[in-house]
């Protein structure tokens, strides 16, 4: 149980490595792109169609870490004044309901990389990349997400103190 | 029952999408009302163009054109090869009474029903005020142009040009301050929407666009023969009406840019077909050799059918 | 009717989960599985393959994580402390001092960036935690970023205005033009609010401290690194060498150099804004496929189309059409994202336009402004979501900051209406 923990952890982190990985590449390959299109006369080829790979992969391979991390938004300020008991359980169902639409979610991105994988999609670009190379990302991401999810479920965070802007904002409210 | 149809085109008023509403309303006349076809303009659903004929296949639409198939259905984009036809009329006289088995086949084993091609007007070169008038394709030399497939960008590759893949939104900076020079584009199409920024424009076509017109296979065999043969003739007709009336409109936005906004029309040159396909015969090869065998003997046998060296 | 039914049903389990805490991804994202689901039963799911595959594979928002990163780089470098510092020399005077640094950048920064949400996630990222340490009243600065944000998409470049010409098959540079005086007035009446909600209560704003020695070469000193890089981005743009999505990549990359050179951060540092980077983007992003579907169940219910039909019904005149436009986008508005509003209604309403002989270019300009609102109002709202994520303030605080926007903004579509030509003078002289 342990290692398999352990196992998580250490795959949710390199999957945000990873997208650190393209979002810094993405930046370096733009400037590559524009040196060599304004210097040199000549272009990439990938420029376009990388973005929004890059957009994919920064989604899928940043979720899990995003969850781990309790940074994916919500509005919190009717829980955060609910007692600690009542908003334990009502965290509990709302995980509930999250993973699955998660699980739903991660359904179909399995179905759109098997297509992908039997109809032999490549990209209708230069590069002709095939599709399933970055529709991979987006399984992998998605089934981590809820591997997190779930394990929040079993071993809940421990309440914390809400941070001084979400006191703030209470206090004006109020 | 609910169908859904959808296309790349986004202009409500454009013959394309007013076609599309001609089929749905003949389709709901014959089968007295039991399909009702709604048709959603190019943009309105998040699915992109490259995902209309996969999404038809599918069931998750039902009907539509779509024109980005080489990522799909490699082997048919071996029509819009620059310099294998020389006008939308030549394609349709010599190209797909040919292609036209091969491709029915090709969607057929994606459940895919095809009821035949339209074309965009031609697609021409247009120049940003900045950029010098093209008087021959060899003037491109050294010089950036925006593409948006990967068989012109080979074109532009072979010519000595700098092909530039940019998303749409980056199109009208980019003509503005001079970071690319050239468009490939109809007059009607990118013409109207970049209408400011350009300058010049040739009227030899680059490359023949094909539309394909679709449906899923199941929702086809759903309908009984004689409703079959009645759309389908239908959308024969239909597709007829699309190309002529993209060709008038295209014809008066040219004119109005050249009298209106100034801009200097190259002169057709009736060499520029023969320039194209003497420097893209060792690129259709390289086509041909990615793609497989398969793509080898249909290319093999459509160069002999149009006596192409 | 009974699509009207479902569609509404799926804003009230959308909106009482949000309030009651779920995800806002979750939640919004549910409302639109909820809706398909009951309108066209369990096939219509398949479509979530094409959805989530066209919506996230985009290079137009590219932008919006590179930006980000540009963002945090500033931030963890000191070059945005450096930037306040200086700018505090300069505007010592005006009421409510950095806040209306807020509202100014973000229109310099509109000229680069194309997008509302990037606009916001830009500025924002350098400006709110700087402010909040400064002692802001952190709801106006919030409100200050994700109202100016707006302006990302007013002053042109803008994807928004793009798209529209697409379905209007009108010259993209006269769209632009007509958001050029719209935009710069917004900007002010902006700026003109913030001053009169300090001098009204200066609390709101600290005092600011009081001029040093050669105040002017310091503080120029000071503004330069961040400026100067705003200047190198705009620049690269209007010299042709990058193109405005491009000049997101570009802008992170010199951010980091200039990071490295001038404010000689641990390594570390950069790892933290590459990580901080991808938290904030992946759950705005996350909220994006989840309103993604909710558009697509929007859209196949064909609701958009009978309430066009039965406005078109009513068979009003010029004006009373118009309110009921405007009504109508900003219910829409807090259901749907920006691109959403725009293709959803567009094509019906294009005849209807040209029946009532009304100008496209002025009703597209009209239209921005209306899907400015929608970015401030939730459900769906993403400027929201982006400044909470970027200042922890809540989302609360974030409402309450933006909602005199919401007023100044409408004070725009009323003057648009009254004076057609703020926005149509400038097209017409090209
Ligand atoms: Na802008
Ligand atoms: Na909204």
């Amino acid at each position: 149980m342990r290692a398999l923990n352990a196992a998580l952890d250490w795959l949710v982190l390199f999957c945000a490595i990873l997208a650190c990985v393209a979002i810094a590449g993405m930046s370096v390959l733009i400037v590559i792109e524009v040196i060599l299109r304004s210097v040199f006369s000549s272009t990439l080829y990938l420029i376009e169609e990388f973005s929004g790979y890059m957009v994919l992969a920064i989604m899928a391979l940043g979720l899990p870490y995003c969850r781990e991390k309790n940074a994916l938004l919500t509005v919190d300020f009717f829980i955060s004044r609910m007692g600690p008991h009542l908003r334990r359980r009502v965290e509990f169902v709302y995980g509930l309901v999250s993973i699955a639409y998660c699980i739903l979610i991660d359904w179909y991105v399995i179905q759109l990389l098997m297509k992908s994988i039997q109809r032999d999609l490549t990209a209708a670009s230069v590069m002709r990349t095939p599709l399933w190379i970055p529709q991979m990302l987006l399984p992998i991401g998605i089934t981590l997400l809820c591997l997190v999810m779930i394990r929040k479920l079993i071993i809940p965070d421990p309440i914390k103190v809400p941070d001084p802007g979400a006191e703030l904002a209470i206090r004006e409210v109020e | 029952a609910e169908w859904k149809c959808y296309t790349y085109q986004a202009a409500p008023a454009s013959p394309v999408n007013a076609g599309l509403k001609k089929m749905a309303e003949k389709l709901k006349e014959i089968t007295n009302g039991e399909v009702n076809m709604t048709c959603n303009v190019g943009g309105s659903l998040p699915i992109d163009a490259n995902s209309i004929a996969p999404a038809i296949s599918d069931g998750v639409l039902d009907f539509g054109s779509s024109s980005t198939v080489s990522g799909y259905v490699p082997l048919a984009s071996v029509g819009i090869l620059p310099g294998m036809f020389s006008s939308n009329a030549d394609y349709d006289e010599n190209g797909w009474p040919f292609l036209k088995p091969m491709i029915e086949a090709e969607f057929d084993k994606r459940n895919i029903k095809v009821f035949g091609v339209y074309h965009y007007p031609p697609q021409v070169i247009l120049g940003s005020k900045k950029a010098p008038p093209l008087n021959s394709f060899s003037d491109l030399k050294g010089r950036t142009i925006r593409v948006s497939n990967p068989e012109v960008a080979e074109l532009a590759k072979a010519i000595g040009a700098i092909p530039v893949t940019l998303p749409t939104p980056d199109v009208s900076a980019a003509l503005q301050r001079g970071t690319v020079e050239y468009v490939v584009t109809a007059y009607a199409a990118g013409g109207r929407l970049w209408r400011d920024f350009f300058g010049s424009g040739t009227q030899d076509a680059v490359y023949v666009t094909v539309s394909y017109i679709l449906m899923n296979k199941d929702r086809w065999e759903s309908l009984t023969s004689e409703q079959q043969s009645q759309f389908q003739e239908f959308v024969d007709e239909t597709r007829k009406w699309i190309i002529s009336s993209q060709e008038e409109d295209n014809s008066v936005a040219m004119n109005e840019f050249q009298e209106k906004d100034g801009w200097v029309i190259s002169p057709a040159n009736p060499d520029s077909l023969a320039q194209i396909r003497e420097i893209m015969s060792p690129v259709w090869d390289q086509w041909a050799k990615e793609r497989g065998p398969e793509a080898e003997d249909i290319l093999q046998k459509l160069k002999a059918h149009l006596g192409h060296k | 009717m009974y699509e009207i039914i479902t569609v509404s049903l799926g804003m009230i389990v959308s909106i009482s989960l949000l309030l009651a805490g779920m995800p806002i991804a979750v939640s919004v994202g549910l409302a639109g599985v909820l809706t398909l689901l009951l309108n066209e039963g369990f096939n219509s799911l398949n479509a979530v393959t094409f959805i989530i595959w066209g919506s996230i594979n985009n290079a137009s928002l590219s932008s919006l994580p590179l930006f980000v990163l540009m963002a945090e780089f500033m931030l963890r470098s000191g070059m945005s402390d450096s930037y306040y510092a200086g700018m505090s020399q300069f505007i010592r005077k005006a009421p409510g001092g950095l806040l209306q640094t807020n509202i100014a950048s973000c229109a310099l920064f509109a000229a680069i960036s194309g997008s509302s949400v990037a606009t916001a996630a830009a500025i924002g990222g350098v400006a709110i935690p700087r402010q909040r340490k400064d002692g802001y009243d952190l709801s106006m600065a919030c409100g200050s970023i994700a109202a100016g944000g707006t302006l990302g998409i007013l002053i042109p470049p803008s994807i928004v205005m793009i798209i529209y010409a697409t379905f209007s098959e009108l010259s993209v540079a006269r769209l632009f033009a007509a958001g050029m005086v719209p935009g710069l007035l917004l900007t002010g009446m902006f700026m003109a609010y913030i001053a009169i909600r300090c001098m009204i209560n200066p609390s709101l704003a600290p005092k600011m401290p009081p001029a040093e020695k050669g105040w002017f070469w310091i503080g120029l000193k000071n503004v330069s690194p961040m400026l100067g890089l705003m200047v190198v981005i705009l620049g690269a743009i209007f010299m042709g060498i990058a193109t405005p999505t491009e000049a997101a990549g570009v802008g992170a990359f010199l951010a980091a150099v200039i990071a490295w050179f001038v404010g000689r951060p641990p390594l570390r540092a950069f790892g933290q804004a590459l990580m901080n980077t991808i938290l904030i983007s992946s759950s705005i992003l996350f909220i994006v496929i989840g309103a993604f579907i909710f558009n697509y169940a929007i859209q196949t219910a064909g609701i958009t189309q009978q309430l066009t039909q039965w406005v078109i019904s009513l068979d009003l005149n010029v004006i009373a059409f118009l309110v009921a436009m405007l009504l109508f986008y900003i219910v829409l508005g807090c259901l749907v994202d920006s691109i959403g509003m725009i293709v959803m209604t567009v094509p019906l309403l294009l005849p209807i336009l040209n029946a009532y002989n009304i100008d496209l270019i002025w009703f597209g300009v009209v239209l921005v402004v209306a899907v400015e609102l929608g970015q401030v109002t939730p459900p769906v709202g993403i400027n929201l979501y982006v400044v909470d994520q970027i200042s922890k303030a809540g989302i609360a605080t974030v409402i309450r900051g933006v909602a005199p926007y919401f007023g100044i903004i409408i004070l725009l579509l009323v003057l648009l209406t009254m004076f057609p030509s703020i926005a149509t003078w400038l097209p017409s002289t090209m």
